[in-house]
């Protein structure tokens, strides 16, 4: 468990943060200069705190009262940063042995190669960085944080840098690093999609505050909250099954509960689970299943409330997972949209994003 | 164009006027002190004495490639006869002016006995090295060498040697107490308040010290030849012994 | 091809090169460090004074270096009583004057490659458990190390060309003090003197080029990706 209780000026504003992080996974999110890379500097020990603690299980990192500031060396806190800052003379090898060569035996946590086949970095060890790709690079990061033991990994938007593609081909290692390897993980990103798939429990930051601190769900739709998420393109994420591939017709059929719909044509198995992802403002409501419309995919369900957020309408649909779907005010007056009506939700097969699979 | 033409042709006129009334001499280091004072007095007499010091070998050397010297001052015969056989002398315009006697010196408050003569032993009444000009080429160390040959003293402190680059620097060695002992000219010596002479060295052990002047060919110029008498005349004879020097050549000098 | 007098000036000229490479590194690296990576009142300053050598007259420094670190001076007399160590009229103090003389180009060197190097390199390695000076090794430094090779060059090629100050402060004792410069310039100062000045310099040139040759070589072998 991650405790923080600090405050610390920083040029435009002061950090002032107390929040506790018992989860294995907590995302930090907030718009640019809000702190969020300040925040994971206090904890690394990168940055000192004005005043306050900063404590995992108990164990004192940073302690003002009793004159404690551990020197990063000592913290055993990981840091995997946006550019990979990779050691550029040294070959990946090397580069993944360096925290782990500082380390007494007795206190490495995992063998290279369990990390080199988890992050499959097999075929890179003797390469030098500068011959790496993007994603290559960051695997080779993640790797390196990984196998100097660290008992709390900080991860400052580490796919940021990277295409979706590409992230979608990582997020899955992250998972495995959730899951099998159990490392704490503090992940700050300023991509909702990318949050929600390692994690529900956000910390959300602005102007070194914690405006929100919790499950994703039951503060996202706060109007204080709201904004935030919708200026970095709020998108829902759903996870479906993959039914089958037809490349005649260019799509993918995937079911979600006990509707099936179409999705651009991807290249998964039938049978996985993979996550999708459909922007708010993709979404289209009706009241009656429609006739004679282009759109493929039609989702049922009842609406649950209603916000208006900085002139924008939302309305959140249960469709077994809550849908926010983005409407304007005047269509909502109109169609005289209320809490409990049944509504459909339409949404066009290329406005579905497929993402990376369920683990 | 024309505003560019025009400064350029002032700054030329600025240059020429200063090279017309200034006289260059190049003189031996030794002579600094007396010539410095010397070119303070000339001011009064509307003479513009630029200065140049350094060792009589390098001066030589440089006049020989050229240097725009009007006067040579040498420490040494020698590099005076140098540039006469390569014909750069304005002829009858030579003259040996002054003399000068070698002295050895000490660091004042760590003085010792010294008898200047055979039979004496320098070498053992000292520790460490002595300070010189460089025997190979610097005239006060050739003078040094003789004088030491002849008194028998200088097998035993042949690699006991600081050579200096001059007889200046030679001196500086024996002020700051790195060296015990040294030997350098009665005017290096006069000038300095941090060394002690022990003894003069006699005149016969050397080759007479003189310090011979000189117009460079093709520069006798009015001023120079003025600068040449002023050298010579009864003010600067007196300024010339009040440094130590041998005066050695009586008044008056050919026009 | 040479005579014995030449080699001895050959020999001692390397031996010095060497000493003051040797001894001008550490004092290098660290102010490299300081002046590329600190921040602090009076750093202007600090920079102006390693690079006086670059600006002043070599016989001035020589002069200097006499006040100094001759027996009678500031740090000469300590020198003596506690390491039983003499500078003056001695090859050591050849070292010195060279070392003072070449500071300022070796230390621009090292510095300027220390800010090339991202600094959060080295925070990085901290995170993983490295120690500041572990860190600054093999991370700093190790990427810095073509810019201390050519400091190092600069230095090791301005000693083997070194004259003013090395004979202002030690003059010219053949076999002590007498380098490659000094020696040419005492052959020069003697009739017939100039063949075996001429060979010396043909040396020296050479010894330069070889110096520069290796530290390419090297700084090849590191750079490799």
């Amino acid at each position: 468990m991650l405790s923080i209780d600090v405050t610390r000026e920083l040029a435009h504003f002061t950090l002032d943060v107390q929040v506790n992080c018992p989860y294995t996974v907590t995302a930090v999110f907030g718009p640019s200069g809000s702190g969020k890379t300040s925040l994971l500097n206090l904890v690394a020990g990168l940055l000192r705190p004005d005043h306050g603690t900063v404590s995992i299980d108990g164990d004192a990192l940073f302690s003002a009262k009793h004159g404690i500031d551990l020197p990063p060396e000592r913290r055993r806190v990981g840091y995997v940063f946006q550019d990979d800052l990779l050691f550029p003379h040294l070959t990946v090898r090397q580069n993944l042995r360096y925290g782990y060569d500082l380390l007494p035996s007795g206190a490495r946590r995992f063998a290279v190669d369990r990390i080199v086949d988890l992050l499959e970095l097999g075929p890179l060890l003797e390469r030098r960085p500068g011959l790496l790709s993007g994603g290559e690079r960051q695997r080779v990061a993640l790797g390196r944080a990984i196998l100097a033991s660290p008992r709390l990994l900080l991860m400052d938007e580490p796919l940021a840098s990277l295409d979706q593609g590409l992230k979608d081909r990582i997020i899955p290692y992250l998972r495995h690093i959730r899951s099998d390897l159990a490392i704490p993980m503090l992940y700050v990103s300023h991509s909702v999609a990318e949050i929600l798939q390692l994690t529900g429990q956000v910390i959300v930051l602005r102007q070194g505050h914690v405006l929100a601190c919790g499950d994703f769900f039951d503060i996202a739709q706060r109007s204080d909250v709201l904004p935030l998420m919708e200026a970095h393109g709020f998108e829902n994420v759903l996870a479906v099954d993959i039914v089958a591939n037809d490349p005649a017709q260019g799509v993918t059929r995937i079911r979600y509960r006990d509707r099936e719909l179409k999705v651009p044509l991807c290249d998964r198995p039938p049978g996985s689970r993979v996550f999708i992802g459909i922007r708010a403002n993709d979404i289209i409501l009706c009241r009656e299943q429609p006739e004679g419309l282009s759109v493929r995919n039609a989702i049922e369900g009842r609406i649950l409330d209603l916000s208006t957020v900085g002139g924008k309408q939302l309305i959140y649909v249960d469709v077994g997972k809550r849908l926010a779907v983005e409407i304007t005010p005047e269509a909502v007056a109109e169609l005289g949209f209320q809490a409990g009506d049944p509504v459909v939700c339409l949404v066009k097969t290329h406005s579905i994003r497929v993402g990376p699979d369920v683990e | 164009m024309k505003t560019l033409a025009g400064v350029i042709l002032l700054f030329f006129t600025i240059l020429r006027a200063d090279a017309a009334e200034s006289v260059t001499i190049y003189a031996a280091a030794s002579l600094t002190s007396a010539l410095e004072d010397l070119a303070e007095k000339a001011k009064a007499q509307d003479l513009d004495m630029r200065l140049s010091f350094g060792s009589s070998s390098t001066l030589a050397k440089q006049v020989v490639q050229g240097a725009p010297a009007d006067l040579y001052f040498s420490a040494n015969v020698k590099w005076m006869d140098y540039l006469d056989e390569k014909g750069l002398v304005e002829p009858d315009t030579r003259t040996n002016l002054l003399g000068n006697a070698l002295v050895v010196i000490a660091p004042k408050g760590e003085t010792f006995p010294v008898r200047p003569e055979k039979g004496f032993d320098f070498a053992g009444a000292f520790t460490g090295r002595l300070a010189l000009g460089d025997p190979s080429h610097v005239p006060a160390g050739i003078y040094a060498k003789q004088a030491l040959q002849s008194l028998g003293w200088w097998q035993a402190l042949a690699d006991r040697l600081a050579p200096a680059v001059d007889v200046r620097a030679a001196l500086t060695y024996v002020e700051r107490g790195e060296c015990k002992a040294g030997v350098v000219y009665a005017t290096d010596a006069a000038s300095s308040a941090d060394v002690a002479v022990l003894a003069t060295l006699p005149p016969e052990s050397h080759d007479p010290i003189i310090y011979p002047v000189a117009v460079i060919k093709d520069r006798n110029r009015p001023e120079v030849r003025k600068a040449l008498a002023f050298l010579q005349s009864k003010p600067a004879v007196e300024t010339f012994q009040r440094y130590g020097f041998r005066v050695q050549q009586t008044l008056g000098v050919k026009q | 091809m040479l005579a014995a007098e030449e080699w001895e000036v050959l020999e001692l000229s390397l031996r010095v090169a060497m000493c003051c490479v040797v001894i001008s590194l550490p004092l290098g690296v660290s102010l490299g460090w300081l002046l590329a990576r600190a921040e602090f009142r009076g750093k202007v300053l600090l920079d102006g004074l390693c690079h006086l050598p670059l600006v002043l007259p070599p016989v001035v420094t020589g002069y200097v270096l006499l006040l100094l670190f001759g027996r009678r001076g500031l740090l000469g007399g300590v020198l003596e009583r506690t390491l039983g160590l003499q500078l003056a009229f001695n090859w050591k103090g050849a070292v010195l004057a060279s070392a003072v003389v070449g500071f300022p180009l070796m230390l621009r060197a090292i510095r300027l490659a220390i800010e090339s190097v991202d600094p959060r390199l080295e925070r990085v390695a901290r995170t993983l458990g490295a120690g500041p000076v572990y860190a600054f090794c093999t991370v700093t430094l190790r990427l810095a190390a073509p810019g201390l090779i050519v400091g190092a060059l600069l230095s090791f090629a301005r000693s083997l060309g070194e004259f003013g100050a090395t004979i202002a402060f030690v003059s010219n004792i053949q076999g002590e003090t007498r380098t490659i410069p000094s020696a040419i310039f005492t052959y020069l100062n003697q009739p017939g003197g100039e063949a075996p000045a001429a060979r010396l310099v043909v040396i020296s040139v050479l010894l330069s080029l070889a110096a520069m040759v290796a530290s390419e070589t090297v700084s090849q072998r590191l750079r490799r990706p």
